[in-house]
């Protein structure tokens, strides 16, 4: 445990010099416009205790660690960049702070000014089974205002049975209350009901448009390089906007800023490999992190020359440093870039992925006064190319691009009332096709025009604790989008419900002009009462809205699938929820308990029409179908934190529906990733300090999908129909798989430079043939003339047995 | 955007069939079917031969015998002033055999379908569309590569007219057998797979000129081979007929999809009921033809 305090004397509370001009605009407009709920709090003379919480074995800060003063029963969390502020009134007291799985800071304090505190915590490394921490803030699942969020330590994520041995930080989430998906190896995942583009995954704030490797097998996240990961599914804070579900918050770590350390490993799909160093000690350090798959490396000595040519891989690439440049400064720039590639010789080859960069500034206007400003670029590109002559060629590649710049300031008043005030603009330019063929020789552009668009937000939350038992965070965001000229912008005429609209004019609107613009107040609540000492009730209310939306009809996602901004033609979607919870703690909080339940309403979502051609195709608008959504659900999970046997369990009961005018006989059916059941329970056990065994089960209904209920033949063809035109009326058998693995790391005792870990895995150990599908076929082969052909049902099972796994990992300090 | 589809459940197949073990079981489940209703097969051309409107009752999806014949039907079809009566035969069909040089119509004309059946009367009308001849077929030899096999392949060549909105069936029999599976029906909307791209006035695009040749089942061609002959037809059909016809073929080849399978749907009929506006199961159109052989030295 390191500590450095400093004492700054009473003048400093009082706004130091700005830096810059524009941040001082911004900050005057926000705070005086804002600015009411601070004044009942300036009367007594006060005295702040602020600082950073960080790792003591590499400098990562520590995001959401406990900083509390023991003699006022105050405290506070620190942030995504682990500061904190604590505000009271002089006096002497002893600040304590601690963070799961580290042993506790504790200092008595004499206040009488302003005071630095930047705390070092240390990992507990002391025999497993016992309870490693004995902070009074064990208890956040019930002392947070923060409810329906998801958070698994990297630790945690590491342990889980994978899939081939990959650590997935995606997966890890997917095995917690209210997620859902449609399927193994289908992209994405859906959170209470909502569809996958309502989520909003960002990696370092830069929003990430498709998550997964290998269409949905492996998400794009290195777990060597992240430090965080945080779901929201409900009572998202006024800060975030943008999507109608939920936020996926993963942070990369800054690089450990006290050594050199080395990082990787050998699995089954990747090798992995991160340096980590400090480039000034304690002031600016690095992280860059590589993963490529080598299925095709292996593979080549093996293949004769008709593979010459033929790639698949898959790769990413993450970096970032950061540069403290004084005591109010930090910086930090990441980036990130992933791609996967497949091709057969000249013949065909796609390509695909995403590109992301992140500046940020971290700036201290004062004690209480933490500010950020971020700006970052995203790109999510493929390209597909086909033919080997110059007569007939067919090249084509789409991209959504974005640049944002993101302000956003906090203000730690006192420990019972914080304001957080900022916004975002966000340009989009949406590139649905740049592409060419080549046919016979004859040379034709049938590119799809760019569309461009301007979001912007501002929001306010005021985070406030009243009478001892109530803790209250209200806010409001004011989002706007505008969908702007520089393309052909097209009017639809009225069709029958469930047809294609025609087009009925067609006009050229210039760049920057605005077509069509939307504006969406959304007001957001989180209250939570205190029940008693390891009890409390949560609720919370928000509405949020969608402008960009992902066009994909088929079951799961395939790479694509492009986005489209909100036009004339589509209109946003917008979501209200409320969600209530209890939260209980027991067994010394060692045992958590939670309880919630949600009713979440959409409106204006997206579904086409039958046959709807979503790609390369201009006229797409007029294929869109508006409908609404509701979802409703009860989830109940029970974590052990620690002892030799930990873990947790997790059970969801939901139902997710929509209704759109044109499908269904114009009723609400369910989604095609409905689940009614949705069980899991996940468990580690320590056979000894260097040895886990980890295991997971998952249950969960069959999702609904829609039979063809008859056939009939139209030249020879056996056309298959679903006479009362239903949708998702039938469901597939349920899902259930058992993961075990095993963990054997290095030896505790030994202090060695190389730390290696093999981790031997089971996925699916009883072989159950899952179902991803069922779907209706006539028999393989070339029918007979005259002759009946015959039909079946067909049950698709992406793992169709067990899956064994073995990877190596390793640390090198 | 068929093709690039299958590429992707070749790779997606190809790992997880290495790595996963993914597999495709027939299981048994229950259809649902309620009732057989009418069915009507009514696609005839303008050449001057028989003609034959085939009805038939629909069956339950399992249902893997031959559909039974409706027989004691009146079937007419319309052009103008000259109405022409279909005779039924065997086996649901109602034979039109023209007089002389007779056929059923030409561009522009619109020819109406008219059926009655128990007491209810059925209906529907199109337009013979306009058809592109075929330029020619070559026979391009390729040496064995990967997923290729050596051998001659097929390419029609056939430029599509001016205009947008133009829409095509290929079909093509090599050595008198007809390429018949869900997979092998190929559509055309101007000189590509679909509307929408902006493409007119060219040349049939190569996945469409290749769509000749016969697929294996394993989803590759199947080349030609010296003494192979190849016969290949282009149909004009209309955008409702072509709309049907994609409909069928995606819910036909579905399964093809694996996990980036579509939504069900319905191939959408022309045929109604005359006094309900009630769809029937089927189809009415009246094409025009080109054609043109070739046999592989």
């Amino acid at each position: 445990m390191v500590s450095s305090v400093r004492q700054n004397g009473p003048s400093s509370d009082h706004p130091v010099k700005y830096k810059t001009d524009i941040l001082k605009s911004i900050y005057n407009l926000l705070f005086y416009s804002f600015f009411m709920v601070s004044s009942f709090s300036m009367a007594a003379q006060q005295v702040t205790i602020s600082g950073y919480v960080k790792d003591a074995a590499n400098g990562e800060a520590l995001i959401g660690a406990y900083v509390l003063v023991d003699e006022l029963e105050k405290g506070t969390a620190t942030n995504e960049y682990g500061f904190f502020s604590l505000t009271v009134e002089p006096g002497t007291y002893t600040v304590k702070s601690g963070y799961l799985g580290y042993a506790e800071f504790v200092q008595n304090l004499d206040l009488n000014g302003n005071v630095t505190l930047n705390i070092e915590l240390s990992i507990e490394s002391t025999v497993i089974d016992e309870i490693v921490v004995k902070g009074d803030r064990r208890d956040q699942n019930v002392r947070d205002l923060q409810m329906s969020v998801n958070k698994l330590s990297m630790g945690e994520i590491k342990k889980l049975p994978s899939l081939l041995g990959e650590t997935d930080v995606l997966r890890g989430i997917l095995v917690l209350p209210g997620i859902t998906t449609v399927g193994e190896g289908a992209a994405g995942f859906n959170v209470r009901g909502g569809s996958i583009d309502q989520n909003l995954v960002l990696l370092d704030e830069a929003p990430v448009y498709n998550s997964s490797h290998l269409f949905g097998f492996f998400s794009v996240f290195n777990p060597d390089a992240v430090k965080d990961v945080k779901l929201y599914k409900g009572g998202i804070p006024a800060r975030y906007g943008g999507r109608l579900s939920s936020i996926l918050d993963v942070r990369m770590k800054e690089g450990n800023s006290k050594q050199f350390e080395m990082n990787g490993g050998i699995g089954t799909i990747f090798s992995r490999l991160s340096i980590e160093a400090p480039i000034i000690p304690d002031k600016a350090s690095f992280i860059v992190a590589g993963r490529r798959s080598y299925i095709d490396v292996l593979a080549a000595p093996f293949l004769g020359e008709d593979f010459e040519g033929t790639a698949l891989n898959f790769y990413d690439l993450t970096l970032k440093t950061n540069y403290r440049f004084s005591d109010k400064d930090q910086v930090f720039l990441s980036g990130y870039f992933g791609r996967d590639n497949f091709s057969f010789g000249d013949a065909a080859g796609f390509s695909w992925g995403n590109s992301t960069a992140t500046l940020r500034w971290n700036h201290l206007f004062n004690e209480k006064l933490f500010s950020n400003i971020t700006a970052y670029y995203s790109d999510y590109e493929y390209q597909i190319n086909f033919g080997d002559t110059e007569e007939d060629q067919f090249d084509w590649n789409a991209h959504i691009k974005n640049l944002s710049i993101k302000p956003e300031l906090t203000y730690y008043i006192n420990p019972n009332n914080v304001v957080r005030f900022g916004g975002q603009m966000i340009y989009y330019v949406f590139e649905p096709a740049n592409a060419l063929a080549i046919t016979d020789n004859d040379f034709l552009d049938i590119s799809v025009d760019r569309q461009y668009s301007l979001e912007s937000g501002i929001f306010i939350e005021n985070e406030v604790s009243l009478f001892d038992k109530f803790k209250i965070n209200y806010g409001l965001r004011f989002s706007h989008f505008s969908y702007l000229g520089g393309r052909n912008v097209y009017y639809y005429g009225e069709a029958e419900p469930g047809l294609i609209r025609p087009v009925e004019e067609i006009e050229f609107v210039e760049r920057g002009k605005t077509v069509k613009s939307y504006g969406n107040f959304e007001p957001r609540l989180s209250v939570k009462y205190d029940l008693g000492e390891n009890s409390s009730l949560k609720a919370s209310y928000n509405r949020t809205a969608q402008y960009i939306h992902l066009l994909s009809n088929t079951t799961a996602s395939t790479p694509l699938d492009i986005w489209t901004p909100s036009t004339n033609n589509i209109r946003p979607a917008t979501a209200n929820q409320v969600a209530a919870g209890y939260f209980r703690n027991f067994n010394n909080d060692n045992i958590e308990f939670s309880a919630e339940v949600y009713y979440k309403k959409t409106n204006r979502i997206i579904d086409y029409v039958d046959g709807a051609d979503l790609i390369l195709n201009e006229l797409l608008e007029g294929q869109i179908l508006e409908g609404e959504a509701r979802a409703y659900g009860a989830e109940f999970f029970l974590r052990r934190n620690s002892g030799r046997l930990n873990g947790w369990i997790s059970y969801t009961l939901a139902r997710s529906e929509r209704l759109v005018d044109g499908i269904n006989n114009n009723h609400w059916y369910p989604n095609r990733f409905d689940q009614t059941h949705n069980f899991s329970l996940t468990a580690f056990y320590e056979l000894s300090p260097r040895s886990t065994l980890s295991a997971n089960f998952v249950f969960n209904t069959g999702t609904p999908t829609t039979f063809a209920s008859t056939r009939y033949v139209q030249q020879g063809y056996v056309i298959p129909n679903n006479d009362g035109d239903t949708r998702n009326n039938v469901r597939i058998p349920p899902y259930h798989r058992l993961d075990l693995s095993w963990t054997l790391g290095p030896n505790p005792k030994k202090d060695k430079k190389w730390k290696g870990e093999w981790v031997f895995g089971l996925y699916n150990v009883y072989a159950r043939r899952n179902p991803f599908s069922i779907f209706f076929r006539q028999a393989e082969g070339r029918p007979v003339p005259g002759q009946a052909i015959s039909t079946e049902a067909i049950r698709l099972s992406v793992v169709g047995s067990v899956i064994p796994a073995i990877s190596y990992n390793f640390t090198l300090k | 955007m068929n093709q690039t589809i299958r590429y992707f459940i070749f790779i997606l197949l190809a790992v997880s069939s290495m790595l996963l073990t993914s597999c495709e079981d027939a299981i048994d489940v229950d259809s649902g079917f309620e009732a057989p209703t009418l069915v009507v097969d009514g696609w005839i051309n303008t050449r001057n031969e028989a003609q034959t409107i085939r009805l038939t009752w629909s069956q339950d999806y399992f249902d893997s015998g031959k559909p039974a014949a409706v027989s004691d039907a009146t079937v007419v079809v319309r052009n103008g002033n000259r109405v022409l009566p279909f005779e039924y035969t065997v086996d649901g069909a109602y034979v039109w055999t023209p007089n002389g040089e007779e056929t059923i119509g030409v561009t522009g004309d619109i020819i109406e379908l008219g059926i009655e059946y128990n007491g209810e009367f059925f209906i529907s009308q199109t337009e013979v569309r306009r058809v592109p001849a075929i330029d020619s077929i070559a026979m391009v030899f390729e040496e064995g590569s990967l997923g290729l096999d050596e051998g001659y392949y097929g390419e029609v060549y056939a430029k599509d007219f001016s205009g947008e909105g133009d829409s095509y069936w290929i079909r093509a029999w090599k050595n008198d057998t007809l390429l018949n599976k869900p997979q092998e029906l190929t559509l055309v909307w101007d000189a590509t797979f679909d509307p929408g791209s902006g493409l007119d006035g060219v040349a049939f695009i190569r996945p469409l000129r290749l769509s000749i040749n016969p697929q294996s089942d394993e989803g590759g061609f199947d080349p030609y081979l010296p003494g192979d002959h190849a016969y290949v037809e282009v149909h004009s059909i209309s955008n409702e007929a072509f709309y049907f016809l994609q409909i069928a073929q995606e819910q036909m080849t579905n399964g093809d999809n694996a996990i980036f399978s579509l939504p069900i749907a319905n191939a959408r009929s022309n045929i109604i009921n005359a006094e309900t506006n009630e769809p029937v199961l089927g189809f009415f159109n009246v094409a025009n033809i080109s054609s043109a052989e070739r046999w592989v030295d």
